[in-house]
C-alpha cells in the first residue's frame, strides 16, 4: 500500500490478549474505514506474531517497521494507539522494547492512547540478534532489549 | 582510516567497481558496471546508495558520455535524490576540464576532502565526550568524524541506530566503525527515546538526502522520529547537508520501495503480510539544532 492510501490508522504496541483482539474487533466494526497498523516490535519481531493473530480474526492490517511510525503520526495518518502492556507498576506503564519511543510520539502528535492488559509474552532467551540468522554480534555490541517504563502522564 | 564504504564507487579503465552494499558485512564484494542500464539496475537493487549512488552518476556519465539522460534515468530510479545539481556541478566542471572524466575525478576529489574538512568543523561543536546517536550510514565520514575529535582531544562513542528494514546502520556503519576500532553500540530504531531518556547519548548526527535553505531535510526513514524526540529532550540534533536548494520540500517525491523489501532481511520465506514502505522522511528545520554544509559553511538554531 502507498502512503497516500491510507487514511485512519490503529496503530497497536504490545501483544494483545484475547479482551483486545475483541477491542480490535469492535473498532473495525464501528468504522469501515480504519484500518490496523501493526509495527515490527523489534528486536523480537513481535509484529509478525500480531499480524499472524490478526489474520486468524480475520482482522485487515497492515506491517510496517518500528522508524517508518514517525512518518506516518507526520503525516497524520494514525488515529488511535492501543497499547498493550504488560503491567501497571507505580504508576508506569511498564511495554515491550520500544513503548516509550512509541508512546511519547503519539503524545508529541496529540494521538490518543489507549492502555489496555496485553499479553505477557515470554521473552526469547536468546539475547537480541538484530540482524535474526545473518549475523550475531557480541554482546557488548549491541544495547540489551528491555521491558520500558512509560509513565502514566504520558498516556493519559 | 578509511572506509571501504568512504569512495565505494570506483572507475577502473571502462568499467565501475561497486561495492556490493547489500552484502556487506558478510562479504566485501564489487559488482561491474558496464553500461546505463548496469547502473540503473545497481541503483534500483540498493546495491549503493548515498555518496556511493553520487560516485556512480558522475562515473555513469563519464562511461556512456553524457549527462542529462543519465541524471534523468538516475531520478526516475531513486525520485527524492537530486541528481540534476550533480549534472549541472559535472557540466560546470567539464567546461574547465580537458574531458568529461577529469572533470568527474576533479569533483570527487573535492568532495571527499570537503567531506573531511565537514568532519572537522563539526567536531568543533559536539561535547568534549561525545555519546553520538546516528542513523543509517554516511559512507565513512563518522571516521572521519572520530579522527577530527581525537585530533582536539575529545572523545566519542557511536550508538548506531540498525535502520530498518534495509539495516544499513547495523550492517555497514557498525561494520565500518568495528573494522576502525572505534567505539560503538547498535541499537533498535525503536530504543532511540529510551537512550535519549537515561542520558546515554548526548548528542544525535545524520546524513541528508536534500535540505532546503530553511533548513528543513529528507533524510533516511526515521530520522524525523529521532529528531522529534532528541527535541522533547533537549539533545542537540545535528546534520550533514550538501547543496541546499530554495524549494518546498513538501513537493519533493518520497520514494517508495517495494513493500516486500520491509521482509528481506527477515529469516523465513513468508507469506508475510501487506505492508508499506516510504524510504525516507521530512525533517522540520524546527526540530534541527545545526547544519554542517559540505561548504564548511556552520549555522545553528
Amino acid at each position: 500500500m502507498r502512503l497516500s492510501e491510507m487514511k485512519e490508522g490503529l496503530l497497536l504496541w504490545g501483544v494483545p490478549a484475547c479482551k483486545g483482539i475483541k477491542e480490535i474487533k469492535e473498532r473495525m466494526q464501528d468504522n469501515r474505514d480504519l484500518y490496523v497498523l501493526v509495527p515490527e516490535m523489534r528486536p523480537y519481531l513481535l509484529g509478525l506474531e500480531v499480524a499472524r493473530r490478526l489474520a486468524k480474526e480475520s482482522i485487515k492490517h497492515l506491517y510496517a517497521t518500528d522508524n517508518m511510525l514517525g512518518i506516518l503520526f507526520f503525516k497524520q495518518k494514525i488515529k488511535e494507539v492501543l497499547f498493550f502492556y504488560k503491567d501497571l507498576i507505580d504508576q508506569n506503564f511498564l511495554g515491550i522494547c520500544g513503548s516509550l519511543y512509541v508512546c511519547l510520539l503519539a503524545r508529541l502528535h496529540h494521538v490518543s492512547i489507549k492502555p489496555l492488559q496485553g499479553e505477557k509474552m515470554v521473552r526469547p532467551a536468546q539475547a537480541a540478534s538484530l540482524l535474526d540468522e545473518y549475523m550475531s554480534f557480541r554482546c557488548d555490541d549491541a544495547l540489551p532489549a528491555e521491558d520500558e517504563a512509560v509513565p502514566e502522564g504520558i498516556i493519559r | 582510516m578509511r572506509s571501504p564504504l568512504s569512495l565505494p564507487v570506483r572507475l577502473q579503465g571502462n568499467t565501475i567497481s561497486v561495492l556490493d552494499e547489500t552484502k556487506l558485512p558478510l562479504e566485501e564484494t564489487y559488482i561491474k558496471v558496464n553500461t546505463l542500464d548496469d547502473a540503473l539496475q545497481a541503483l534500483g537493487q540498493m546495491k549503493t546508495r548515498a555518496f556511493g549512488q553520487v560516485l556512480l552518476f558522475f562515473y555513469t556519465c563519464v562511461l556512456v558520455g553524457e549527462i542529462e539522460e543519465v541524471a534523468a534515468s538516475f531520478k526516475k530510479t531513486r525520485p527524492t535524490f537530486d541528481f540534476f545539481t550533480l549534472a549541472h556541478a559535472l557540466k560546470g566542471a567539464a567546461k574547465d576540464s580537458s574531458s568529461l572524466k577529469e572533470a568527474a575525478i576533479t569533483i570527487i576529489d573535492g568532495i571527499d576532502n570537503k567531506r573531511k574538512v565537514r568532519a572537522q568543523k563539526l567536531a568543533g561543536i559536539l561535547p568534549q565526550e561525545g555519546r553520538i546517536l546516528t542513523i543509517c550510514n554516511v559512507n565513512g565520514e563518522l571516521i572521519y568524524l572520530y579522527e577530527a575529535l581525537t585530533g582536539q582531544g575529545k572523545t566519542a562513542t557511536f550508538f548506531v541506530s540498525e535502520t530498518r528494514p534495509y539495516l544499513q546502520g547495523a550492517r555497514l556503519t557498525l561494520w565500518e566503525l568495528r573494522r576502525a576500532h572505534i567505539p560503538a553500540q547498535v541499537l533498535c530504531d525503536n530504543q532511540a527515546a529510551v537512550v535519549m531518556q537515561k542520558g546515554l547519548i548526548n548528542c544525535v548526527v545524520t546524513g541528508s538526502d536534500r535540505s532546503t535553505d530553511k533548513g528543513d531535510i529528507i533524510n533516511k526513514i526515521g530520522t524525523y522520529a529521532m529528531a522529534r524526540l532528541a527535541h522533547y529532550f533537549t539533545i542537540p540534533f545535528y546534520v550533514l547537508t550538501q547543496f541546499p536548494q530554495t524549494l518546498d520540500i513538501e513537493k519533493i517525491a518520497i520514494e517508495e520501495r517495494p513493500p516486500h523489501e520491509v521482509f528481506m532481511w527477515l529469516d523465513g520465506k513468508g507469506p508475510w503480510p501487506e505492508a508499506v514502505y516510504p524510504s525516507f522522511d521530512i525533517t522540520p528545520a524546527e526540530f534541527i539544532s545545526g547544519w554542517i554544509d559540505i561548504s564548511g559553511e556552520v549555522r545553528c538554531a
